[in-house]
């Protein structure tokens, strides 16, 4: 089994169990049940979070959509050919599902916007201690719905290096957009972030 | 690099996607700069408390709803196939099942399709071509699709 060379992982020497992405989606493309059930449960909640960030945290459909990302994963394993990673590939799967939800359903008119479905904020990571709870919690919350407030595209640069920890460059690949654009995004957003959380308006 | 330079990669700094030589331009002048100092450590705070926020729980029964929807369109491609094969037949019959003899060669001289009863096909003769009740099969050179009630299309 071998790690794609941009799996954080494989920098700590670890092999997860099932293979190597690539090797999963291969998997997959034979029709082996087993492979996409691990694909899936890898990453079932770093997908959710990036389907709930790009429609906007207050999207009533974030699941339903995230769920027909990873069937449109399963549908098309056959057609990923390796020329980037899985991630890449996954994610352009993933935020092509987004946009054509956007186009077909017009999410913004089926999101609440009365200020207080703050979904993103119902669901903590976490489950907080007794004391430092309290604080922690409303310093998160804030923290979401800066980042709700964040254009799509700012908020999927976000996840993309946040979470996936994906260079600048598999970024532009993701989002078909240049390496400059990724790295004005992740600057302006990082930038929102800081005024709204830090009130520092000097950062520009 | 003046301040405003700097304030501009700071962001990608963080991230390690400077040049070695640009990293090292930044760090001199954050270094001796107060105020981008502050701003850089600005960014990584707010960047430190973005990422401090976990991924979200993923709701119960996420799992089940994939292999539902994958389910629910495997079987939806199954009846489309089914439909479509269904009307390649249907369209076939309309087009060969015509009295033999009232057709005639067209400008082309290429011969139209005959239509020949045949004996119920033997199960073993021919192969499944995939149409409920059909099987295809060579004979005298032709391609022959033998089909419920036993009619054998030729072309």
């Amino acid at each position: 089994m071998v790690l794609s060379a941009d799996d954080p992982r494989a920098a700590a020497g670890e092999r997860p169990l099932g293979g190597s992405d690539e090797e999963l989606i291969r998997g997959c493309a034979r029709g082996e049940d087993g492979a996409f059930a691990h694909l899936l449960d890898r990453y079932r909640a770093r997908v959710s979070q990036f389907v709930r960030w790009y429609l906007g945290g207050r999207s009533l459909w974030a699941e339903d959509v995230a769920q027909e990302v990873f069937v449109q994963v399963h549908r098309r394993a056959a057609s990923f050919e390796g020329r980037s990673s899985f991630r890449t590939w996954l994610y352009g799967v993933a935020l092509n599902v987004c946009r054509g939800h956007i186009r077909r359903d017009r999410v913004g008119r089926r999101t609440i916007d009365d200020g207080d479905g703050d979904v993103l904020a119902e669901i903590p990571d976490r489950a907080p201690g007794p004391l430092q709870s309290l604080e922690q919690a409303e310093r998160d919350a804030l923290v979401r719905r800066a980042i709700e407030r964040l254009p799509p595209l700012h908020r999927a640069v976000l996840h993309l290096r946040g979470w996936e920890e994906l260079s600048y460059e598999q970024i532009a690949d993701v989002l078909s957009v240049p390496v400059g654009t990724v790295r004005s995004r992740l600057h302006n957003a990082r930038v929102a972030l800081a005024k709204e959380l830090a009130d520092v308006p000097e950062v520009k | 690099m003046d301040c405003h330079t700097v304030s501009k990669l700071l962001s990608a700094d963080l991230d390690g996607e400077l040049s070695a030589a640009e990293s090292a331009q930044v760090a001199a002048h954050v270094a001796t700069c107060a105020d981008c100092a502050r701003k850089k450590q600005v960014l990584e705070q707010t960047w430190g408390e973005v990422l401090r926020l976990g991924l979200e729980r993923v709701a119960t029964g996420f799992d089940d709803g994939v292999a539902r929807r994958i389910h629910s369109q495997r079987r939806a491609h199954a009846g489309l196939a089914a439909a479509a094969a269904v009307i390649v037949v249907g369209v076939l019959g309309v087009l060969l099942l015509r009295e033999p003899g009232t057709e005639s060669p067209d400008a082309a001289g290429t011969p139209t399709p005959r239509v020949a009863a045949v004996e119920p096909p033997d199960p073993g003769v021919g192969l499944d071509c995939g149409l409920p009740g059909a099987r295809v099969c060579v004979a005298d050179g032709a391609v022959v699709v033998l089909a419920q009630p036993h009619v054998a299309f030729t072309e």
